[in-house]
């Protein structure tokens, strides 16, 4: 059969013989399937992007299960103390993923006061009016048989955490557990 | 082994439509070049973010080992971390690039150099710390193009060729199947992770309702997502059954792979789940949407009649849908 009656084009007629690209192919499609496959049985992480495990949001929640979120906020030390709430792209990320590693900045491992030093230099340098405390306050919202409270989320629930003076992260302040409701 | 090697020959290289490939070229690299690299995951991710993160520290530099593979020419593995220049020559290259891919000209070099340069502008965008998925796909999808005939029609090149008295493409190729078929099987593959991932990690209790409402809330924190609201307000019982189509959605996708006649039902589905969680989860897997034009082949044998706009025959000819099934 000539390759025109099985449909060949004819750049690929001519060249590099039919079989050595079929072989080449599926030495493609081999390796392909293996590494996604790879990544899937034994997940690393990134390690073998763009070939991934896909187990985002595959953790499973308990009924009633409370929702915590920690925020990191600013406060000035002015005769009127002014607090805000600082998000990434404020400190020049724009990736939400940039904060969730504030629970464990309360922590005495190197790696939190490495994560406490880099905040307070970024919220120096980017944030104005310049704070002197920054803040981790904690947002919970439970789940209830009925679903959740919409008066929770108009009217957040949170609860200070621990705070450090901006321009000394080596000491933190564990503060008390009382809630406010800030509007 | 001749068997072997004859079924193996059948199922990945049968002679197939090099339009549906060319369809799948102008697609993916289309959408890559004029939406996605500017856009990935409906959130501005530009060019100029790229180049902050490559000043600020903050966060270590800890590159993909894709990136420093892609580095290699430049220095030894892992040492070398892009400059500002060096990111906006990749820029330029992978918008030059993906367009001439997109319209098929110099296909063969401008598709390896588009998924090349995007390769490298999302592996750098992920190499301090923090990555996400939506990319992959699409990445291993403009590399399996660009090693493919994908430009032998509909494409720049193509009518070059016909004018400089070549003879045109047949229109069919034996290798026009086997990169649609291979990004059908990791788009399963993909699936088929997710919702066994949901069984080990999170088990039964995944489908109580309260897992739904849990990853609702998260999105629904941030301001302006009404539907995410709406979502987390439902009582947890109400996520009970779009939890179990979900996970039979990702479990069963594969049969669209094995069963082209079912893929037409497989692709809705999964438009639809796709928009769906964007809107309540904040989830954007747009690039997945692009990929199921792999599925062409499927699509247009088996598309259901009923679905079927009319043409402008049976439009003019005042012929109703429901009587054209062939």
């Amino acid at each position: 059969m000539t390759h025109e009656a099985a449909g060949v084009s004819p750049t690929v007629a001519t060249g590099v013989p039919v079989a050595v690209k079929k072989a080449l192919a599926f030495a493609v499609i081999v390796a392909c399937l293996g590494m996604q496959t790879y990544a899937i049985i034994r997940p690393s992480g990134a390690r073998w992007y763009p070939f991934l495990a896909y187990p985002m949001y595959s953790v499973s929640h308990a009924p009633g299960v409370t929702y915590k979120v920690d925020e990191l906020w600013a406060r000035t030390c002015d005769r009127q103390p002014r607090s805000w709430q600082l998000t990434p792209p404020m400190l020049g990320y724009e990736d939400e993923h940039f904060l969730v590693g504030l629970n464990v900045t309360a922590g005495d491992r190197p790696a939190a006061r490495n994560y406490r030093a880099l905040l307070s230099e970024l919220a120096l340098s980017r944030i104005t009016p310049r704070p002197c405390v920054l803040e981790v306050r904690q947002r919970s919202i439970p789940t209830t048989r009925a679903g959740i409270d919409i008066a929770n989320l108009r009217r957040p629930q949170r609860t200070p955490m621990w705070e450090w003076r901006a321009d000394d992260p080596d000491v933190v302040q564990i503060l008390s557990a009382k809630t406010e409701t800030v509007p | 082994m001749r068997r072997l090697i004859a079924t193996v020959d059948r199922y990945w290289f049968t002679p197939a439509s090099s339009r549906d490939l060319a369809l799948v070229r102008i697609l993916a690299f289309g959408s890559q070049t004029f939406f996605f690299i500017v856009f990935p995951v409906a959130r501005l991710r530009s060019l100029s973010q790229q180049v902050a993160q490559t000043h600020a520290a903050v966060a270590p530099y800890n590159p993909l080992p894709v990136l420093k593979a892609l580095l290699l020419p430049w220095g030894p593995w892992g040492t070398i971390r892009p400059g500002d220049t060096f990111l906006y020559a990749t820029f330029a290259v992978a918008v030059v690039a993906g367009v001439l891919a997109t319209v098929g000209l110099l296909a063969r070099v401008s598709m390896l150099c588009a998924a090349l340069a995007n390769t490298l502008l999302v592996a750098h965008w992920y190499s301090y710390g923090d990555y996400h998925h939506a990319e992959a796909l699409m990445l291993i999808a403009l590399g399996v193009l660009a090693l493919s005939p994908s430009a032998e029609v509909w494409s720049l090149d193509s009518v070059l060729r016909s004018r400089a008295g070549h003879p045109a493409s047949p229109g069919e190729s034996v290798f026009a199947r086997w990169p649609l078929l291979l990004m059908q099987w990791i788009i399963a593959l993909t699936y088929l992770s997710a919702a066994g991932s949901k069984l080990v990690y999170g088990g039964w209790q995944w489908f109580d309702g309260y897992t739904m409402t849990y990853h609702f809330l998260r999105f629904a924190l941030q301001p302006g997502h009404e539907g995410a609201v709406l979502a987390a307000s439902l009582p947890p019982w109400m996520h009970i059954v779009p939890s179990i189509i979900a996970i039979l959605f990702e479990l069963t996708f594969f049969v669209a792979v094995l069963v082209p006649r079912t893929a037409w039902l497989y692709v809705l589905i999964g438009i639809g789940f796709h928009i769906v969680v964007y809107e309540t989860m904040g989830i954007g897997f747009f690039q997945t949407i692009v990929l199921y034009s792999v599925f062409v082949g499927s699509l247009r044998l088996y598309w259901p009649a009923v679905l079927r706009p009319p043409t402008k025959r049976e439009r003019s000819s005042g012929v109703g849908i429901l009587h054209t099934s062939s």
